[in-house]
Parts: structure tokens; sequence; C-alpha cells
């Protein structure tokens, strides 16, 4: 199951298609238990700096958990994780991430959510306020930068999630399926939204999603994760053409893809 | 400007309590003196409101002191009230050791107490504002502890992902959040605030409502007592209101309340 | 065989009708309920005596004592119908009439008055004046309270210059022990017996002295109560009359009684004796003036109730109080009587606690 032959080329492969450097982003051996239960078993991959990469599998096979351990947010039980050459202790100001839901603080305004890391940071607020309307701006809400949550829809308050994971200049962004919450029209929108603000902005992301279309559509790289055992199955280089047009979505090399990462996830189905 | 059209608006929609108080307040005017009740027994809106205004510098000397135990007891709820809570929050040894006093602090009828702390204080303002506290702490902690605990477990990983620190997260997420919490926990504790301080009064003073109301009922003189039962109901409503109105002030992020939509706002 | 049975099934309730005691009355007793003004102390250990030796039991009564929390707050339970009879100062009692309550007095007790205000000797409070800046623990069911006002205005002490502390009854003798307040209003046989047990000593300002003349505690209750029951009333007076002649002239033993039929001063020290023994001896030097002596235990003195009214009327503007004559009836009163040696005794023996004349 672990050290795939495909893996290490795949990253090459990645890293030759983008001109790319080495990677940010080390995972090795990362292991998760909950006492008996194995939610993670043995999963390695690099990332590669700017690189946009999908963990593509159905609920409850630990892409998540695994997220939030690059996150900080858990810790490994065994193996580690490397950003930039350090192991992930913690939360770390290089990391930015967006939720499933929006997660707004209902009482500040837009602008004080985006604005949320930067107090968390204490970093002074005066120059960072000019980079979050410009986020809001990019992100074409601007006009809402007073508004409350609660005058949001959806799937604005979810840009503003975004540009909230944004703020700090982050150099990898996580995003854990943040589009699932949204309603189908929406969510391509979104995903469009997302490639837009990304081409502005160059960070190495990696996407959390169980829709294997969104998967393919964002993406450079896909990785395929399985149940029972929880651990990658498969790797997939995407390779269409950026900037990703919607059209896409029907041409055969777009879903040549989708059949391959739809029978890998079938396949671990099986094990 | 718009706290105030918020208060114009609330007073606006007082139509029907006002009116079903007043249409309350004939009846008993009407039936009084129809079946001839005896003031002493009951007297009528109208007697009452006599003595009330004939006897409003009396009134008024009393209310005050009352007043400000009241006030200050209930500040004291609040910041002791919150305190505690922030304390069973962070600290599960503080949690494990002062909960079970609390509780039983709770479960001894606090007027029980009352006559202790007469001895112990003397009848001067610290037993009134002491009872006061007692009474009033245990609703704002509890209050507090579960406004500060019952954030969203999500956000609280979001924030810990944007780096906060614990007092961070305390400050700008557990605070905000348990604010609805708070000025539940205060409307409940400024009703108990007043009780203990009338309740100190009753078994020992030398001024206050409470102390009113014992002199006119040694007196044998019902009037003045109802007189004194109204200014304190009055007093305890406006309390009420204004921490309303500051909830109105300070929540303004949730929807409108059951209240509101019931009146149609 | 069926009459054999028969008859032994008579035989059996006849022989049974024969062993039975013989009821003395006809019907079972009436339930009587009365109150005392204040906590069961030595000066209405009669009541105790009276129910103990059966005094109203032979009279076909059972009577239930209650403590009370001061004459004030007799009135209006005695009204209500909580209570049949009640125990309160006259002066307090007519003031309730002025407020359209329907009390009339069926037996006299305190013909002098023991109200007014009491503190140790050593703060040396003599004077109605000296009260003036100083702070006065009050009951405010309690007659001594609902007759200040009076003792203002007679007096014509400024009442703003009082400071009134509002104490509960107990709280109110232990206050002044404990020297929290200077002095306190109280009635004379409620707070000195626990002064005189501890050796203490006391400067009393009576009412009395300074013009509120008034004929103190009686029996008192509702019109209608003497209209419907007169024979109720007539059993009732006589059965504690016959207590209170007890009193007089059994003192020992009605401290025995009164500590038997209390539950509080049961287990006490020999200090409870002295408290009972001096309240009882305050009881009855209160009663011993010539009319009663004339006409009997519980007359009240026709002079002294019209006083009364007036002074309730004058000091304390209660408009509307009905005519003295309404308000008492000595027709219940008078049975019991004591012969003039018996007098002489009593007089001998507790002349010492009569009120300091004024």
């Amino acid at each position: 199951m672990s050290g795939h032959p495909r893996l290490a080329s795949g990253a090459a492969a990645a890293g030759a298609a983008s001109g790319r450097r080495a990677a940010r982003l080390s995972i090795k051996s990362v292991r998760r238990l909950y006492g008996e239960l194995e939610a993670i078993r043995d999963v390695s991959f690099d990332v590669a700096e700017g690189e946009f990469l999908s963990v593509l599998g159905p609920s409850g096979c630990g892409k998540s958990t695994l997220l939030m351990m690059v996150a900080g947010l858990l810790n490994p039980s065994e193996g580690e994780i490397i950003i930039n050459g350090d192991p992930v202790r913690g939360p770390r100001r290089e990391i930015g991430v967006v939720f499933q839901s929006p997660l707004l603080l209902p009482w500040r305004n837009v602008l004080d959510n985006v604005l949320l890391p930067i107090e968390m940071l204490r970093l002074p607020r005066r120059e960072y306020q000019e980079r979050a309307r410009a986020l809001l701006d990019m992100a074409k809400i601007h006009d809402f930068a007073g508004r409350l949550p609660k005058e949001l829809s959806g799937g604005m308050r979810q840009r503003v999630a975004i540009c909230r994971a944004l703020v700090h200049d982050p150099s990898i962004l996580l995003m854990d399926e943040p589009f699932s919450a949204l309603d189908a029209l929406t969510r391509d929108e979104m995903g469009l939204e997302l490639l837009r603000i990304w081409h502005h902005h160059r960070k190495t992301v990696i996407f959390v999603t169980h829709s294997i279309r969104e998967a393919a559509f964002l993406s450079d790289r896909v990785l395929v994760m399985g149940r029972r055992p929880a651990t990658v199955t498969r790797e997939l280089a995407i390779e269409l053409p950026r900037p990703r047009l919607i059209d896409m979505m029907e041409g055969d090399a777009f879903n040549h893809h989708v059949r391959i990462l739809r029978k890998a996830i079938e396949a671990s189905h099986e094990t | 400007m718009t706290a105030l059209l918020a208060l114009a608006r609330r007073l606006g929609s007082l139509d029907w309590p006002l009116g079903a108080t007043l249409a309350l307040l004939l009846a008993w005017e009407v039936l009084v003196r129809a079946l001839g009740v005896r003031s002493i027994l009951l007297p009528p809106p109208s007697e009452i409101l006599e003595v009330i205004v004939l006897r409003y510098d009396f009134l008024l000397a009393n209310l005050w002191p009352s007043l400000y135990m009241t006030v200050f007891g209930f500040l004291l709820s609040v910041v002791g009230g919150v305190f505690i809570a922030i304390l069973i929050t962070y600290s599960a040894i503080v949690r494990k050791v002062l909960y079970p006093i609390i509780v039983i602090s709770q479960v001894v009828p606090k007027i029980s107490i009352a006559p202790l702390l007469i001895v112990w204080f003397g009848t001067g303002a610290i037993s009134g504002l002491l009872l006061a506290f007692l009474i009033g702490f245990f609703p704002m902690t509890i209050n507090a502890a579960a406004g500060f605990q019952a954030v969203d477990e999500d956000i609280l990983k979001m924030a810990r992902a944007c780096m906060g620190s614990r007092w961070q997260i305390f400050r700008s997420i557990r605070l905000p959040h348990a604010m609805p919490y708070l000025f539940s926990g205060m409307k409940i504790s400024i009703t108990l605030a007043i009780i203990g301080v009338v309740v100190s009064e009753f078994v020992a003073s030398q001024e206050g409502i409470g102390y009113l109301i014992k002199l006119a009922g040694g007196l044998l003189d019902t009037p003045l007592m109802m007189a004194a039962i109204t200014v304190l109901s009055i007093t305890g409503l406006l309390l009420y209101a204004i921490i309303a109105w500051v909830e109105g002030l300070v929540i303004y992020w949730q929807s409108p309340s059951f209240v509101e939509v019931a009146q149609g706002a | 065989m069926r009459r054999r049975r028969f008859l032994q099934g008579a035989a059996a309730i006849a022989g049974a009708g024969a062993l039975a005691p013989i009821p003395r009355l006809a019907r079972a007793a009436t339930a009587v309920k009365m109150t005392l003004p204040w906590l069961p102390l030595g000066t209405f250990s009669f009541t105790f005596v009276a129910k103990k030796l059966g005094f109203w039991e032979k009279r076909g009564l059972d009577v239930t004592i209650d403590r009370g929390f001061g004459s004030g707050k007799v009135c209006l339970p005695v009204d209500q119908g909580q209570y049949d009879f009640g125990l309160l100062d006259m002066g307090v009692m007519m003031n309730c009439t002025s407020k359209a309550l329907d009390l009339v007095a069926i037996a006299g007790l305190w013909p002098r008055s023991p109200v007014g205000i009491f503190s140790l000797k050593e703060f040396n409070i003599t004077k109605p004046k000296d009260l003036e800046g100083q702070e006065v623990g009050f009951d405010a069911g309690s007659g001594d309270f609902q007759l200040w006002p009076a003792f203002v205005k007679a007096t014509g002490i400024d009442d703003g210059k009082v400071k009134k502390v509002m104490l509960d009854g107990p709280a109110l003798t232990q206050a002044l022990v404990e020297r929290k307040i200077k002095a306190e209003g109280n009635f004379l046989g409620s707070i000195a017996p626990s002064l005189w047990a501890q050796g203490m000593e006391l400067n009393s300002i009576f009412y009395e002295h300074y013009g509120i003349k008034t004929f103190s505690n009686c029996f008192a209750c509702k019109r209608s109560t003497i209209e419907k029951k007169p024979e109720l009333c007539q059993a009732f007076a006589d059965g504690a009359m016959e207590g209170l002649k007890y009193v007089y002239l059994n003192p020992e033993k009605s401290v025995d009684i009164h500590i038997e039929s209390v539950k509080e001063f049961q287990g006490g020290s020999a200090a409870n004796r002295d408290v009972i023994k001096y309240g009882q001896a305050v009881s009855t030097a209160l009663g011993l003036v010539p009319s009663v002596k004339e006409y009997g235990l519980g007359y009240m003195d026709p002079a002294l109730v019209d006083a009364t009214r007036r002074t309730v009327e004058t000091y304390m503007g209660a408009k509307g109080t009905p005519p003295a004559e309404s308000l008492f009836s000595d027709k219940f009163a008078g049975k019991i009587k004591l012969t003039d040696a018996e007098w002489a005794e009593v007089e001998a023996r507790v002349g010492k606690y009569m009120p300091a004349k004024g």
C-alpha cells in the first residue's frame, strides 16, 4: 500500500509539468490511531511548491484527519510531517485553513472576520487592512466588508473564509471539503473562483474532497485515499491545461481522468 | 441613534401589555369598591396611588438604600459569577473542588442565612449586599460557564488554526459567544438581587423598602405597604428593562428574539 | 338458637353501655383557637395553666394556644377568623377598629400598661428626649411600635432623630443583651425577665407616664362571635380567669406547669425558671387595681377603656374609632374573684414589680 512506485514519478511529473522546484511539504509514514482503531495507516507523499493537490476519497477515509495533522491541529501517532524543513508541532503561520463550513464569528463584520488571523498573530492591523480589502475585492465581495455574516449567503460566507485563510499570506492553503455544504451551482462557481484566486496568489494547496469531478477539475495531482485501511491507494497527475475552463468538463480528456479516478475509488472499496 | 429607535419601537409595542395592565387595575378598583373591601385588607389602586403621591419623599428616601444595594449586589454577582465561571471553565481542579461547594451553597436556603449574616455584619448595607451576591451569583456562574463552553468545536479548531492563544480565544471567541447567556443570567440575577436585599431588610434593617414594608405592616397601614411594594416592583421592572435594553445593544448579531417576532418586529 | 344469639348480643351491648364512662357533656368538646400576642413567656403562664389543669376542658372547650408576633399582628388573624380569641393590647385593638376591623374586648388582663421603651441601666436613657440620636429596636408587629406615633406626639420628641431598627421577636431581646442596640420598644413583661434573670438592670420609659393612658392586654374576639356564641365567650373567659387566679396564688407550681407545657423552656437552666417566674410576677402586678379587686378578674373599668379610646383617637389620629362602649364588654368577666386575704398576699408578693409610678 505504501511506497507506491508512482508517487515519486508523480511528484516529478507534476514538478516538471509546472516547472516548480523541490517539495515544500513532506508527509512521512504518518499513522493515526484512536485507541485500537487505525484511522490512517501508512501515508507518505510530498507536495511541491505551488502545487494544487487534491486528496480524494469517500467519507470516513481519514482525509480530513490527515489534513488536520498537516494543519498542526492533530498529532500523528507515528511518522512526521515536515513543512519547509521544520517538523509540524502545532499550528503554523505558513498555513491557512478553510473548513467545510465558513465558521465566521457572527458578532464581527466581514472585514473583522477576515482580519482574525492578523489579530491572533498580533500583527499590526493597519498594514493588513489593505490586504484584507484587496482580498475581498478580488473575491468580489468588497461591498460587504461592513456587513455581518448573517446578511450573507452561504457561498459569500465561504468566500470570506477563503479570504481569511489568505490574509496572513500563508504559503500553504489547506481546504477541507470547502464547497460540499453549498448547492451544486454555487459549488461549480466557487471552484472557478478558487482557481481564479489561486492564479492571483500562487499557494501550495491541499484540497480534500469526495467529489471526483471537483478533484479532477481543480488539481494538478490527485491522491486517492481508501477506507479500510485508510491510506493512499492511487495517485494521478491531471494533464489538463491551465487555466481550466468549464467547457473542459465535457471533453474526453477530463472524463478519462474521471474514469480512472472512479475505478481507483471502487477498487479501494473492494479491499 | 439606532438605540433610540429600538427603544421607541419597544415602547410602541407596549400597547398590549399596557392595555392589559390598565384593564386589570380598573377591575381591581371597581371590585374593591363595589364589594366594600376594607383598606386594611386590600386598598383600591387609587388609594395606593394617593399614598405614593403624598408620601413620595418618604418612599424615595427608603428606595435609595435598597436600590443601590441591589445594584451593587447585582454587579458583585455578575463579576463574581463570571470570574468563578472562568475558573471552572479553565481549571479542572478548580471545577472539581468548587462545583460541589457552589451547589451546596445554593441548596441552603439563603433566607435562613440572612439572620446569620446580620449577626456577623450588622444591620448595615453589607448584609444585604452579601445576601444579594450569594443568591445572585449562581445563575451568572452557570450561564456564563455554559456560554463559555458551548462554543462550536469547529470554531475553536478554526481559531487554533489561526494561531490563537488560550487567552485570545477566550477574549475574542468564548466571551462574545457567551454574551446571550450572560444576559440571560443577568436578568435572573437582578431579580434575585432585589429579593436578597429585601429579605435581609425584613430580618433586620434601619432603612430600605423592606424596612418600610415591615414598618407599614406593623402600623397596619396596608395602603402604605402596598405603595412600598408597588414602588419596589416598578423599580425591579425598570432594572430588568435596562438590562434588556443593554442586551439589545450588545447582542446585535443574532436573529430577532422570539418575543420580538411575536410582536411582529 | 337465633333468639339466644340475639339476647347475648343485646346483653353485650347493654353491658358495654353500662361499663362505658358517661361523658359529662352531651356533646364533644368545642375546638377553640387562641393566640398570644408574643412568645410563650411567663406573662402568659395562666393560659397554659388553664389548659393543663382542665379549666377549659371542664367547660367543654379544647383550646389550642398559638404564639404571636406582636399585638399588631393579632388583630387581622382574629378578624379573619383564623383565631377565635386573641390576647392583645387594647390600644392596639382600638386602633385596628378604626381601620374597620370589628373586634370587641371580653376580658381584661392588664389595666396597667407595661408598654414602653427599655434600655440597659448603663446607657442612662431615662427620659423620652434621651432617645433622640439613638438606635431603637422595634418589632414591627408589637404593640409598642404601633403606639409609638402616639408616644412621639404626646412627648413632642423629634421622630426623625430616632433611628428605628426593625428586628424580629427573639432577636429584639438578644440585640439589647448584646448591646447591639441601646434601647428597644417592648412590653415590660417580655423583656425584663430575661435581663433580670441574667442579673442585669434596666431603665424603663413607660408610655403610660407620658400621657398615653391605655388599658393594655385583654382578650378580644369578633363581634359576631359574641353575638352568635355568647356561651363560648363566657366559658372561655371563665377558664382563662380561673387560670389567672391559680397563677396569682400558686406561683411555683405555675412555673412547673409552664415548663411542662412549653417545649422551648424544657431542658433549660435554672435561669429559665427565673425568667418564667419574673414574667408571672410582672403580669400579676399589672392586674392589681382596685376595680378588679372589687368586680372580679377580667373586669375592665369603663373609665379606663374610655381613656384608651381617647388616647388612640387623639394621639394616633385614628379617625373612625367606634364609641368605647361598643368595643368592650364586662358581662363575661367577674365570675372569678379573690378574697381580701388572698389579694393582700398577692400584693405583698409582687408589689415591687409594679411599673414605677408616674
